[in-house]
């Protein structure tokens, strides 16, 4: 299978098993992905909405519908992943570029409390949020622009946005500690908080904000491993499962996703689902990825 | 027409009148109730025993049972052992 690369949202995207026009397609749909949601980009449409002094604002039907996803997204992991944390992860000091990102001996700006993601509707095309509110939908834009760039490949194949991926087609994926999965269709996705870091006030800053408390999250976990139906579904429950701490895997279980989670130790956590599916012989799998049953 | 039923078509203005004004009163009391229940910082749900209670503003205890995004349908299973084509190195 032929795949092609090129860089975008800040990470490698890479295309398998599209012809040279649908190619065109994938790129160009995440480049206006990007050009709409990026938090950097001066002329960026989320920047234009995160910018108004007005509650009520119109924007175009794509950034309405990625709002509902993000608030979808929201219910369904109870605030968790939220798109209303954009002024705590500015805070942290990601506010530029992560390639530009340098260390600021300034103090984190911490939110004490991320607003509620039930203050944010939208209506059609009119979206409405308290002034000031800022919203950052990098929660689920990359997962969802995946699924769509798929869909554009007429006889399937799989596209990767910096290892967060869908496909249709059989393909091996290299986890970061370099586990090997077979991931054989639908989405997969991996949340680290070991790979976006930077230095603010002399204190390490990640950009994986607990909305309980507006600051990058204390998860025991460094990165969180997930299988689901779709791109989109696998980053938002391993954001979700790595913010939940202990409770991450059975979390997981409760929905029939498979996950595997790693501690700052090293030491591998897989839930029961992602066992009866990956390690179907306990006998095969090495001790240290035999890790313990979730609380 | 006589006195008496100058007197009964008053009486008749006077209840529609009255009839009117409660229930526009009314209806400005069940807008305002849906209005306030429906502000998301002032959200209410009400219990099995009939107290009702208010959200957490967080947002983060909400009731996800309501929710239709799906993540069922994962297909992953053991490495076939050949070399891998994707990193997933965590977004």
């Amino acid at each position: 299978m032929n795949v092609e690369r090129f860089p975008s949202m800040g990470c490698e995207i890479a295309v398998g098993g599209a012809r040279t026009t649908e190619l065109a397609a994938v790129r160009a749909l995440f480049e206006r992905r990007d050009a709409i949601f990026s938090r950097f980009r001066a002329d960026s449409e989320l920047v234009r909405v995160n910018s108004s002094p007005s509650e009520l604002i119109v924007v175009r039907p794509e950034f309405a519908e990625l709002v509902e996803v993000a608030l979808e997204a929201a219910r369904a992991t109870r605030g968790l992943v939220t798109p209303t944390v954009g002024a705590a992860v500015t805070g942290a000091g990601y506010d530029r570029d992560f390639s530009l990102l340098r260390p600021d001996l300034r103090a984190p700006a911490v939110t004490a409390r991320v607003p509620d993601w039930r203050s944010v509707r939208t209506i059609g095309r009119l979206l409405r949020r308290p002034p000031g509110l800022q919203l950052d939908l990098n929660g689920v834009v990359k997962g969802r622009t995946v699924d769509d760039a798929l869909a554009l490949l007429a006889d399937g194949g799989f596209v990767s946005a910096g290892g967060d991926l869908a496909a249709t087609c059989p393909l091996e994926v290299e986890l970061p500690d370099g586990y090997v999965v077979s991931v054989r269709g639908g989405g997969f996705a991996t949340s680290a908080v070991t790979r976006r870091r930077w230095l603010r006030g002399g204190i390490e800053q990640h950009h994986l904000i607990d909305p309980a408390t507006g600051a990058p999250s204390s998860s025991p976990w460094a990165c969180v491993s997930v299988a689901a139906g779709s791109c989109l579904a696998a980053d938002v429950a391993a954001k979700a499962a790595l913010l939940q701490g202990a409770y991450g895997p059975e979390w997981l279980d409760l929905r029939g996703v498979p996950g595997r989670f790693v501690d700052s130790g090293g030491d591998v956590v897989t839930n029961r689902t992602w066992r009866r599916a990956v390690e179907p012989d306990p006998s095969l799998v090495p001790d240290r990825y035999l890790g313990g049953e979730a609380a | 027409m006589s006195e008496s039923r100058f007197a009964g078509v008053r009486a008749q203005v006077q209840t529609v009148r009255r009839a009117a004004i409660a229930g526009a009163v009314v209806l400005f009391a069940a807008l305002l109730g849906l209005a306030r229940a429906s502000h998301p910082g002032t959200t209410t749900h009400s219990t099995g025993t009939g107290t009702v209670t208010p959200s957490t503003s967080s947002g983060v205890e909400s009731d996800d049972s309501s929710s239709s995004f799906g993540f069922g349908g994962s297909d992953v299973g053991p490495s076939s052992g050949a070399v891998p084509q994707v990193q997933s190195g965590g977004s």
